[in-house]
Parts: structure tokens; C-alpha cells; sequence
């Protein structure tokens, strides 16, 4: 409830709602518990995003991560403390080793509870530190707008990932002042987006000269939105195109210069052709 | 491009490497480049803004046809003639193979395909044959059981429109079974296409290769009805066991725009995925169909 004396105090969770529709977010999947039950009654309240309830937080952040690879958005996943975070992690690994953009909001106990075995406890951070992003734990209702922001901001920028926020429900119910920041900087994270033009030019040149050349495409093609650049270069230099399983339809399957899949399961064709 | 030289790709490392080949890699990760297999000239960058820098170059060059590479893709097409994906589709039961190609028409290869894992997802991917990304929708990395359901949801709230059919197996299918509940709370028409063999289909094609047909836990007993399974949920359920039925049932089912269709194809359990490049070796050591 907003508090009445300062009426642009809001709780940590209309702030979690309110970063949520700031990034533009239509679907939130997700399964409530006690521990995100503040945020449940936010969501109640809100018409910016459509809640959708599974009956597992597996498939709540299988269902976000699927969003997110056919959408190209970043996919939103919600779920309680303890059981309901450890369910998610399946989810979790599985976006990892894909490189999927997810942001999984994870409940948390109240902070003066940490660390002493509460009910429906688990260190989430501890626990998928070895198979997310990054992942944040806040402590203070103050931080949650940037954590937010900056989850979703490593989430899609680099190579993709998910990136769990873990939210003690005491944060959820403190009051703060919504502020959202227009960018976030982090000195330790600058991902690389230009290539190295004096490598780009070598590259063009070996291909150009190569006698038996081959484009092996990968996920990284589907993800990075670079099908049309990729048709340009093969018809321009008539080569085969190979695709991983990941790559699927990142090159055109009927088309002629396609040798299909390699791999373990791959065509004869592009197995001898690599 | 945008690739990371995957064990499930290279096949044996030492034999891929025996051939010398000059190797471009272009990741937007660093620490993939030169991880698994050394390359001559890295480039570490978004692959399409790298893509849009070399066929800027390109364009400026106007390459021609080398006669090397006329010959190359003669000896492509020689490979090509092998006709590795063909498969026998004559002792009339259903061949899972023959159901993705009949999918592959029935929605004019534009629908989003999920999948879960094993040698359904292998078919899925040989035989689907998709034009555009962001369509085949299946976990390669980790290679997780039961996302195919959850996968289909997810893609039927990005588009609502458009056709979602979901390519599972007995045991994958069953691992979030719970959600045919979400799927009847929010009205999403997807297509389960379960190829039941009554195996756990790629457990057993090893066990059969390497484990001498010691098929160790790998029968899937005790299934459910899965017509009646869906219907209990309200949804549609179709099992076919015909050859000659697969594709009047899968037009059947595409065509129910708004409802939930679970299509039940009982499979030849003998048909194994091919070709194959076995454990430790090299890419161009493939077992073929027609070798067994």
C-alpha cells in the first residue's frame, strides 16, 4: 500500500511490477508462494502484463525461455522461495547452455531469516551460481530498480543468458520512491560488439581465395538476428552452408547451397564436406 | 559463425584436426573462440554487424566462380547422391520419419516447432525443414527432457496465431505432463505430435550399437492411454496407427484452429536415427542406414 503521508513512496513490490513494465514486459510466467506473496498482490493489481500460472516452475521458465527464442525479448519468469526456486533451475541450466536472455525473479525468506534454515529456504545464489549470467540478491528495496535494470541489461547484451534475482519478501514490502535509471554501467562488464576490421578483411580475403570453403552457422546466427546477412554473404560468395542443431533456420533449408545439419546426426554431405 | 565447435559436432577432436583447414570463427564470446579447437583467425564481435562489415567488402570485390570451386561442389553433389536421409517406409507400420516429413507439409513448413530430446528431436531436425529461425525451438546445450510442452506454450503466447506443434516422445512428454492443465486454462491450440515407439528411443539405439541390445531400463511400461489423458483435460486426443492415416489426421488436427490436439502416432519401434557418427569418431566415420 502506498504510504499516505508520502504519497510517491510505493512497496518493493509495485517497484518489481513497475521496472517490469518499464522493460516492456508482456508475459510473466510464473507460481505463486508465500514468499512472493506482496508481489502476487501487485500483479493482482496491474493491467500492464499478462501472469501466466503453470502447474511447475520448471516449465514457468521453460515456457519464458521459449518466449524468448521465439520472440528475441528478454523472457520473464516468477517463482516462490525455496522448492519453487529450486524447480526453476532445470529451466535455468537449460537457458544457460543455450545462451537464452531470461531475468528469473526468485523469492527469497525475510533477510533477518537468512542463513538460519527457514521454512521454505535456499541459497539461490549459491546454488545457480554455476549456471546463470550473473545473479543478485537485494537487500534493500532502495537497490531493486537497478538490479532490475541491470539484469535485463546482461541478460540481452553480450552473449544472451539468464540472470536470477532473488527478492526477500520483507524487501517486497518496504516503501521507496520509483526510480528507474535511464542506463546502467558496469566497469567490469563491456561486451564487444564490432569486429576487428584488419581480422574482418583477412577473413574476406581466405574466403574469397579458399578452394573447398564452408559456412559453419550456429545459434549465434538465430540469436544475433543475422539470417539476412548471412544469405547475402553465402549467395554473394556461392558457398555451403551448414547449420548446427541451434543454427535451424538460421540458413534456409530448401535452399540449394544448404548441405544440411552436421554433426553426430548430421547429412553424409556436410560431415565430409567439414 | 556464431557456432562453438560443440563435442556433438566435431566428433573426434583429434581426427578433426588431422585434416589441416584454415578456420574463421567469428563469437561474440571470447572465451569460446580457440576453446575446444585452435583457429587461424579469430573475430570476436556481433556476427551480424561483422556479417554487414564483410558483405560490405564483398560487394566492392564482385567474386567470381573459381573453376576449385565448380569442383567442389561437384564432389558435394557427389556426397549429396548418397541420399543419406532416405529411409524404407514399406512394412506398413507408421515411420516416425514419414510423420515429420507429412508435418513438414501439412503446415507448409512454416509453423514453430518445439521438441523435446532424443531420437524424435533428431528426426524433428532431419527431416523438418525450416526457411526461417527463430522457428525450431528445442534445448541442444543441456539437452533437457520435458521442455517440449512448456517450449509449445511459450511460442503460442508470442504468436496466438500461428500453428505450434510440439514433437515429443513417451518419456519426455510425461515429465511436465501438469501443464496440458495450463494449456486448458488459456485455450492454446498446439499440436502434440508424440512418436511412441514404447522405447526410450535413444537410450535404446545405443544400447543396441554399443551395449549389444542389452536394453537396460529403456522400455517405457505402463503408459497411459493418452487420448483419454488429453480428453480429460478437455483437449482433443487422436491415436493413429496406420501408415496410410497420418496425414488426413494431422491436416484433421491443424485444421481445429482453436483447440488443443494431443495426436498419438504409434511408431515402428525397430527405426533408429541416421546417419551416426559413434562415440570417439571422426565426422567423416558415419554409420549409414544402408550399412546395417
Amino acid at each position: 500500500m502506498a504510504d499516505t503521508a508520502h504519497p510517491h513512496l510505493i512497496t518493493g513490490a509495485e517497484i518489481v511490477i513497475r521496472c517490469l513494465e518499464q522493460e516492456k514486459v508482456k508475459f510473466v510466467f510464473g507460481y505463486p508462494g508465500g514468499a512472493v506473496l506482496h508481489i502476487y498482490d501487485a500483479i493482482y493489481k496491474q493491467g500492464h502484463f499478462k501472469h501466466i500460472l503453470v502447474r511447475h516452475e520448471q516449465a514457468a521458465v521453460h515456457a519464458a525461455d521459449a518466449f524468448s527464442r521465439a520472440t528475441g525479448e528478454v523472457g520473464v519468469a516468477l517463482v516462490t522461495s525455496g522448492p519453487g526456486a529450486t524447480n526453476a533451475i532445470t529451466g535455468i541450466a537449460t537457458a544457460y547452455m543455450d545462451s537464452i536472455p531470461l531475468v528469473v525473479i526468485s523469492g527469497q525468506v525475510p533477510v533477518p531469516a537468512i542463513g538460519l534454515d527457514a521454512f521454505q529456504e535456499v541459497d539461490m545464489v549459491g546454488v545457480t551460481r554455476p549456471c546463470v549470467k550473473h545473479n543478485f540478491l537485494v537487500k534493500d528495496v532502495k537497490d531493486i530498480a537497478e538490479t532490475i535494470k541491470k539484469a535485463f541489461h546482461i541478460a540481452k547484451t553480450g552473449r544472451p543468458g539468464p540472470v536470477v534475482v532473488d527478492i526477500p519478501k520483507d524487501i517486497t514490502a518496504h516503501l521507496a520512491e520509483f526510480i528507474y535509471p535511464a542506463t546502467v554501467e558496469m566497469r567490469s562488464y563491456n561486451p564487444v560488439t564490432k569486429g576487428h576490421s584488419g581480422q574482418i578483411k583477412k577473413a574476406v580475403k581466405l574466403l574469397m581465395e579458399a578452394k573447398r570453403p564452408m559456412l559453419y552457422t550456429g545459434g549465434g546466427v538465430v540469436l544475433g538476428d543475422a539470417a539476412e546477412g548471412l544469405v547475402k554473404l553465402a549467395k554473394a560468395l556461392n558457398v555451403p552452408v551448414t547449420n548446427t542443431l541451434m543454427g535451424l533456420g538460421g540458413y534456409p533449408s530448401t535452399d540449394k547451397q544448404f548441405v544440411g545439419m552436421l554433426g553426430m546426426h548430421g547429412t553424409y554431405e556436410a560431415n565430409m564436406a567439414m | 559463425m556464431g557456432a562453438r565447435f560443440d563435442d556433438r559436432v566435431i566428433g573426434n577432436p583429434e581426427h578433426f584436426f588431422s585434416k589441416h583447414r584454415t578456420i574463421i570463427h567469428v563469437d561474440i564470446d571470447p572465451s569460446s573462440i580457440s576453446k575446444r579447437v585452435k583457429v587461424d583467425v579469430p573475430i570476436v564481435g556481433d556476427v551480424k554487424s561483422v556479417l554487414a562489415e564483410m558483405n560490405e567488402l564483398i560487394a566492392a570485390e564482385k567474386p567470381q566462380q573459381s573453376a576449385a570451386l565448380k569442383a567442389w561442389w561437384e564432389q558435394i553433389e557427389a556426397w549429396r547422391s548418397k541420399l543419406c536421409l532416405n529411409f524404407d517406409n514399406s512394412n506398413g507400420l507408421i515411420k516416425p520419419q514419414y510423420v515429420i516429413q507429412k508435418l513438414w507439409e501439412v503446415t507448409k513448413g512454416d509453423a514453430y516447432v518445439t521438441s523435446d530430446v532424443g531420437q524424435h528431436q533428431m528426426w524433428a531436425a532431419q527431416y523438418y525443414k525450416f526457411d526461417k529461425p527463430r522457428r525450431w525451438i528445442n534445448s541442444g546445450g543441456l539437452g533437457t527432457m520435458g521442455v517440449g510442452l512448456p517450449y509449445a506454450m511459450g511460442c503460442q503466447f508470442a504468436d496466438p496465431t500461428a500453428q505450434v506443434a510440439c514433437v515429443t516422445g513417451e518419456g519426455s512428454i510425461q515429465m511436465n505432463i501438469q501443464e496440458l492443465s495450463t494449456c486448458k486454462q488459456y485455450h492454446l491450440p498446439i499440436k502434440v505430435i508424440l512418436l511412441n515407439n514404447r522405447y526410450l528411443g535413444m537410450v535404446r539405439q545405443w544400447q543396441e550399437f554399443f551395449y549389444e541390445n542389452r536394453y537396460s531400463e529403456s522400455y517405457m511400461d505402463s503408459l497411459p492411454d493418452f487420448v483419454k489423458l488429453a480428453e480429460s483435460y478437455g483437449h482433443v486426443g487422436m491415436r493413429i496407427e496406420k501408415p496410410e492415416d497420418v496425414e488426413g489426421a494431422l491436416k484433421e488436427a491443424f485444421d481445429m484452429k482453436s483447440r488443443f490436439v494431443f495426436m498419438d502416432f504409434v511408431t515402428d519401434q525397430k527405426e533408429n536415427v541416421f546417419p551416426m557418427v559413434p562415440n570417439g569418431k571422426g565426422l567423416s566415420e558415419m554409420i549409414l542406414a544402408e550399412d546395417l
